[in-house]
């Protein structure tokens, strides 16, 4: 698809989604939201910047491959499970550091696992729809 | 025990390590497994160890399941057998397989036999001796199936793999029934339960599943068939596993099982007629036969039957007779299949009648070795086959019924044994009928046929030297049983007078086949034949699977999508309106004129969904669908869910979006009737869902999760979002498995596309 008006909307559009899709990641722990709609956030603006431009550009912003992504988010969700096995508390026990920062929500192991699922579900959902989509 | 069977299996996996480093000589370091193991055995025998020796870890006792094993009498023949007959065996094969193809993968899998072999006749819990059951057929079908690029070879590990699982799917149940009439599956305990099981209801199919079991694996009529195809695997193989090793498994469960379910008529009929059946058959059709493996192999099958039968009279001279032909079969049975093996290799065939001429000056040291094991395999006398062979005329002459249908049986086996003497001796060596081309191989390959050759001579002369250890063993499968002593010479008694017949009878029938040439006339009976019924229903199975498959696999997605809808639709609604019935809340359904209007809009583009022609439209009325449902959700104070579903929704939009591209333009007219048919089941499982809905919230739900859920979510888990906290903290584990299956998802999707997309480009 080549739209000018599109493009350029998206150059706006695409990084405020994703920074909503930080957001929604963040907050979810005490408002609506969390990892699994972030992803999905993130995800569509990934799809949107691939038909405004194309998918190489896409893939390019997006530094990993979507693959790589999913595998890594599936890699934290477990490592913030296996915590409390190696310390002795049994699986996915919930340890959280008594700090707190600013715009940042309360650190703990339960992010860690929203953050795997946030990457696994944005891997995902590029994994599912970037071949789908033909620029020509 | 454990330990040494443990060793030969983590022998067995370091064998392609080895090979790399050893090459050829691997199979001398291999026997080092089986010898020692010999001799631990030898070593318990001559100590006078107190018998039995139990050695046993518990795994789950609820259960019953344990690793245990267990050393009497009968295991302790049957090991040395094993580890006895597995030393020469390694030795021959040495010299065999030399340089041949895939040898590291061939010791590998006959060494996983051995350890196999030997675990079962020391396992002592029904769950091991039925995993190392499996375990031989397992490693038989790949030793059978060894020169894999041979049709033959493949078809013949087929048949011995599925006709021995069957026999291991009978004494799965055979042992399972066990466990329930006794409430015990230690095999060695069973014997107490001697009474309550077989005057049990479930006496019959007990035995029938343990007598099948052991049919299969003992190749016993009508199961017979495997076996001689199994010669399609090497020669030492054929020696060992269907000589000394496999197909005595079956006769070794006839052993143990005699004092647990022998001893009624059942099982002197069943086993006896069986037996008596396999033994005659295969011994005529051994005589029949020109291949000199196949030869071998029938006269296994009748040697098989004749311990069968043994086992089935079950009076104390057939047991011990049965025992002591199981050590004189092993013996001059792998002689004469490792001598075939190197006539095979020197002449180039199988064929007796392609031998060559006068092959005995060529060959005298292999025309010496087959005569001293043919001599023995027709009961001559001072050879160990004729202590046997006096035992056995015995037990038929003072069997407790039939005496004289029993004794026509052994007699014509006999006959027909002594027949195959000359075949083996005199149409071998002596005839020949092509030009000797002999090739050369190393004479090392002589020392294990000779060395059970020569064992099988020795015993012959000083029987009693077995006298301990068959008493023994024969104690275990009768208790009742009092030591015997072995002896060469009985006197002039019946037995003898009848052996004499045998001699005189073998030898006339044998010089009068030369000279006549009669053909059986049996084609008719070719349709009936068990291998014939086995490839009828092999290729019966096949087509079937096929049929199925088409029928079943059609490729379209709404196929499945219809026969899913349906399932659902038949088996829960079937289990909801007979369990529960509908039942409707009234006073509950209060319903906001925002809902109703929320509702209408989804109606409308519902509608409009089913019936426009263009795809795009379709599909953009189906979102307004999602969009109002997720609206309806924000409305009953479920946020999450309704961003969730609204972003879901978009996304499968624009997956949707991105398909239809690649669809025709045009949407599918489908026939007037499937149209009905399609809305029938869409609108039965739509009502049955909400029938469901309205059924499961008939009374208000009264759950303490929520209340749990509330209290807890802040002050254990730190979150003020519950449902957050749920996903995360208190459920994690099931959004971990969620993710996994979403990970997988994307990756069968994308595998999917690539297809596709490959095939395009083809």
């Amino acid at each position: 698809m080549n739209s000018f008006i599109l493009r350029n909307s998206a150059k706006i559009i695409v990084p405020f989604m994703l920074l909503f899709s930080v957001f929604l990641l963040f907050r979810g722990h005490n408002l609506p939201g969390g990892g699994f709609i972030g992803g999905l956030m993130a995800g569509a603006a990934f799809i949107l910047d691939a038909f405004a431009n194309n998918v190489a550009h896409s893939l390019k912003i997006l530094r990993f491959e979507p693959v790589k992504i999913m595998a890594t988010g599936l890699l934290l969700a477990v490592i913030s499970g296996f915590l409390g096995l190696i310390l002795g508390d049994g699986f996915f026990k919930g340890y959280w550091l008594n700090i707190e920062i600013p715009l940042i929500p309360k650190l703990g192991s339960p992010l860690l696992f929203d953050i795997g699922v946030y990457a696994l579900v944005l891997g995902m959902v590029l994994k599912m729809v970037l071949p789908n989509i033909e620029n020509d | 025990m454990i330990l040494s069977i443990l060793s030969v299996f983590i022998l067995a996996i370091l064998v392609p390590t080895l090979h790399k480093i050893t090459g050829n000589k691997i199979a001398y370091l291999l026997s080092l497994a089986p010898i020692s193991i010999f001799i631990a055995l030898f070593y318990y025998h001559l100590n006078g160890t107190t018998f039995p020796i139990r050695e046993s870890w518990e795994w789950n006792s609820y259960f019953n399941l344990e690793l245990a094993f267990y050393l009497d009498g009968l295991s302790l023949l049957f090991g040395l057998l094993i580890s006895g007959i597995g030393f020469l065996i390694y030795i021959y094969a040495g010299f065999y397989m030399k340089n041949a193809k895939y040898n590291g993968r061939f010791f590998m899998i006959l060494t996983l036999f051995m350890g196999a072999m030997l675990g079962l006749v020391l396992a002592d819990n029904w769950l091991s001796i039925l995993v190392f059951w499996e375990l031989t057929s397992i490693t038989s079908f790949l030793l059978i199936g060894h020169k894999n690029e041979k049709e033959s070879a493949r078809y013949a590990a087929w048949q011995g793999l599925l006709v021995t699982a069957l026999g291991g799917l009978a004494l799965l149940v055979g042992l399972v029934l066990t466990g329930i009439v006794t409430e015990e599956y230690t095999i060695s305990n069973l014997s107490q339960h001697h009474e309550l099981l077989t005057q049990h209801t479930l006496y019959i199919p007990i035995l029938l599943c343990v007598a099948v079991a052991a049919f299969t694996k003992s190749a016993q009529f009508p199961f017979h068939f495997w076996l001689p195809n199994a010669m399609a695997a090497p020669t030492p193989v054929s020696a060992y596993l269907h000589s000394a090793t496999m197909v005595k498994a079956g006769i070794y469960f006839f052993a143990r099982f005699s004092p647990i379910l022998g001893g009624t008529i059942e099982w002197q009929i069943l086993l006896s007629s069986i037996g008596g059946i396999t033994m005659i058959m295969g011994a005529i059709m051994a005589f029949k036969a020109d291949n000199i493996k196949k030869l071998l192999a029938y006269s296994t099958i009748s040697a098989l039957g004749i311990m069968t039968m043994a086992f089935g009279l079950g009076t104390e001279t057939a047991i011990f007779a049965g025992t002591v032909y199981i050590i004189a079969h092993a013996l001059y049975k792998s002689t004469l299949f490792m001598m075939a093996g190197i006539l095979d290799k020197q002449t180039g065939t199988k064929k007796i009648s392609e031998f060559p001429v006068s092959l005995y000056k060529k060959l005298p040291l292999a025309f010496a070795i087959v005569c001293l094991a043919a001599l023995s395999f027709a009961g001559i006398a001072p050879f160990f086959g004729f202590v046997a062979k006096e035992l056995l005329l015995e037990m038929v002459l003072h069997s407790p019924m039939l005496s004289a249908v029993y004794v026509a049986a052994m007699l014509i086996t006999s006959v027909f044994f002594v027949a195959l003497l000359f075949v083996l001796t005199h149409k071998a060596f002596f005839k020949g009928f092509k030009k000797p081309a002999l090739k050369n191989i190393h004479k090392g390959i002589y020392i294990a046929p000779a060395v059970t050759a020569l064992t099988g001579l020795v015993f012959g002369l000083f029987p009693d030297v077995l006298s301990n250890l068959t008493s023994l063993a024969s104690s275990n499968i009768s208790p009742e049983f009092e030591s015997k002593h072995l002896a060469l010479w009985h006197g002039f008694n019946n037995a003898f007078y009848l052996s004499l017949i045998s001699i005189l009878l073998g030898a006339s029938i044998y010089f009068l086949s030369l000279k006549v040439n009669w053909k059986l006339k049996l084609g008719f009976l070719k349709p009936l034949q068990p291998s014939k019924i086995y490839d009828f229903l092999f290729d019966g199975l096949i087509t079937f699977g096929q049929w199925q498959t088409r029928k079943i696999q059609t490729g379209y997605l709404r196929n499945y999508a219809m026969v899913t809808l349906l399932v659902i639709l038949v088996l829960t609604g079937f289990t909801f309106f007979y369990k529960a019935g509908i039942r409707i809340n009234t006073e509950s359904l209060d319903i906001y004129i925002f809902e109703l209007i929320l509702g209408l809009i989804v109606l409308i583009a519902l509608g409009f969904t089913l019936f426009t022609s263009s795809n795009i439209s379709a599909l953009l009325s189906l979102s307004v669908v999602g969009i109002a449902i997720s609206i309806i959700f924000m409305e009953a104070g479920a946020p999450d869910l309704a961003i969730t579903f609204f972003l879901i929704d978009a996304l499968t939009i624009t997956i949707f979006v991105l398909i239809l591209h690649k669809l025709p333009k045009k949407m599918l007219r489908k026939k007037n009737f499937d149209r009905i048919r399609d809305g029938f089941i869409a609108v039965g499982t739509g009502l049955l869902v909400t029938l469901i809905l309205f059924s499961i919230t008939y009374n208000p739900l009264n759950s303490k999760l929520k209340e749990f859920y509330a209290e807890n979510s802040y002050s254990a888990a730190k979150g003020k979002n519950m449902v957050n906290v749920i996903l995360v903290d208190f459920r994690v584990l099931d959004t971990l498995g969620e993710i996994c299956v979403l990970a997988i998802a994307a990756l069968g999707v994308f595998a999917l596309v690539n297809y596709t997309k490959n095939k395009k480009l083809d």
